[in-house]
């Protein structure tokens, strides 16, 4: 092996067990993340420079990860995760909203508190407006920080941190609407 | 800080995002709030299990470096484009515009002079042009490079579960460059590409022998038929060999493709 396909070896294996985890939730197919992920490494190899400030970044595979998910979306006509968005119309919004209190969830001390997230949180994630949810998962199981994430997704690092917050609050507003319709005694925190 | 603001950084607090100074109000704010502070405790076990459950649905196959030994000898096609993600996507948006104008103008044809009795499946062609464009324009890698025929068609074959054959073309004409399997309508096809002369010529195999070509100029050659057609200044042929249909799409002309066609396993 030459010493830069070394070098590429080592720099995709780090990423290679998040990029399918990212590629999962765009694909919701362990086989098609599979492609995406090859893909994206053919992709990266093609342009890889070692020596270029612009390689090793994580953010610029992921943002060739997302590229191959969007095409692939077009071109299968499948169901996707990825929608234009209006950055503008985002970072507008004003964020009053923001501060307002927490939807109502059990207390983390209920001893059954773990094993309902764990039945009900991927089924919230997969429900969230497919912005919310992207910018979620790059940084949960992509483990991308917002300024990588603003670099994948090409927009401000105010954008990413508006968006996620908005994510997370929208999961929360989820998950406390599951618990309630399953009869867990929630508390409303003012 | 009041509850509110701490509200409005929580989750930059807890993805470690907020600025020295801003983290410190936050944190401060919490130790002496009960009620904030349950909530940032809520909200962490969420994130935790959150990535737990991720990352338990998901079958991540292990790295293999065996595998990317292939991908890392695969030749890149020239011209190489670097990636330019601004450029690229001014390229699509003039594609779109293209597109669009396109349509306006085929309907416009429809509405002037109806449909006639042969409906065309232009999306079909639309999409393969597509495909070849953005492979050749955008300079994709090939998984497989190799100029046998034999070789290549059986990577594909392995990989695919097609019974793909390969054209072998005279050496003074043009000559095989690789392939890589791909989809088409989530259809798993295979994809191989040739240089003909000054042009390139993808030949594409795909598990759709009963798509009606209805629209398409027939003609008989060597005993086989194969069916032309034309979009957006690409040449496009068909034929059907098995259970396979066969298509080479190209910006050259149909004689500079005839030896894709003439005498050869497709």
């Amino acid at each position: 092996m030459t010493e830069a396909a070394d070098s590429f070896s080592r720099f995709l294996r780090t990423y290679w067990r998040r990029l399918h985890l990212v590629a999962c939730r765009y694909t919701q197919r362990g086989e098609d993340a599979e492609d995406l992920v090859q893909e994206t490494a053919l992709r990266a190899w093609r342009h890889y420079a070692p020596r270029s400030d612009q390689s090793f970044r994580a953010g610029w595979l992921f943002t060739i990860l997302r590229r191959v998910a969007s095409e692939w979306a077009r071109t299968a006509q499948r169901r996707i995760t990825l929608v234009p968005v209006d950055h503008e119309e985002l970072t507008e919004m004003a964020p009053s909203d923001l501060t307002e209190p927490f939807a109502p969830l059990p207390s983390t001390t209920e001893s059954r508190f773990r094993e309902f997230l764990d039945d009900e949180i991927v089924a919230a994630l997969d429900a969230l407006e497919p912005n919310y949810r992207e910018v979620v998962v790059l940084a949960v199981v992509g483990d991308l920080n917002y300024r990588e994430i603003a670099e994948v997704l090409d927009c401000p690092i105010g954008t990413v941190m508006s968006r996620m917050a908005r994510a997370r609050r929208a999961l929360r507003d989820r998950l406390s609407g599951v618990a309630k319709a399953k009869g867990w005694r929630t508390e409303t925190v003012r | 800080m009041t509850c509110s603001e701490v509200r409005q950084y929580l989750f930059a607090f807890l993805d470690n995002e907020l600025d020295a100074v801003l983290s410190m109000d936050v944190q401060q704010h919490l130790e002496r709030c009960p009620i904030c502070a349950r909530e940032c405790e809520i909200e962490h076990v969420i994130q935790q299990r959150l990535a737990v459950n991720l990352q338990a649905g998901a079958d991540v196959p292990d790295f293999d470096g065996g595998n990317l030994d292939q991908l890392l000898s695969a030749e890149p096609l020239p011209p190489s484009a670097p990636a330019a993600p601004r450029m690229w996507r001014v390229r699509r948006l003039a594609l779109r515009g293209a597109l669009a104008a396109s349509l306006v103008f085929a309907a416009t044809l429809l509405i002037v002079f109806g449909t006639g009795n042969h409906e065309k499946d232009a999306s079909f062609v639309d999409m393969l042009v597509d495909d070849f464009e953005h492979f050749v324009d955008e300079g994709q890698p090939l998984q497989v490079a190799s100029s046998s025929p034999d070789e290549v068609a059986e990577w594909l074959r392995e990989r695919t579960d097609l019974a793909v054959r390969l054209p072998a073309v005279d050496p003074t004409l043009g000559a095989l460059m690789g392939g890589r399997k791909c989809k088409i309508h989530g259809v798993p096809a295979a994809f191989a590409i040739y240089r003909m002369g000054a042009g390139l010529a993808s030949v594409v195999a795909l598990r759709e022998s009963d798509r009606v070509l209805t629209g398409w100029r027939r003609i008989e050659r060597d005993g086989h038929t194969h069916w032309i057609d034309e979009c957006r200044g690409h040449t496009i042929l068909a034929c059907r060999r098995g259970d396979l249909l066969y298509l080479v799409v190209s910006r050259l002309s149909e004689q500079e493709l005839a030896p894709l066609m003439h005498g050869s396993e497709i």
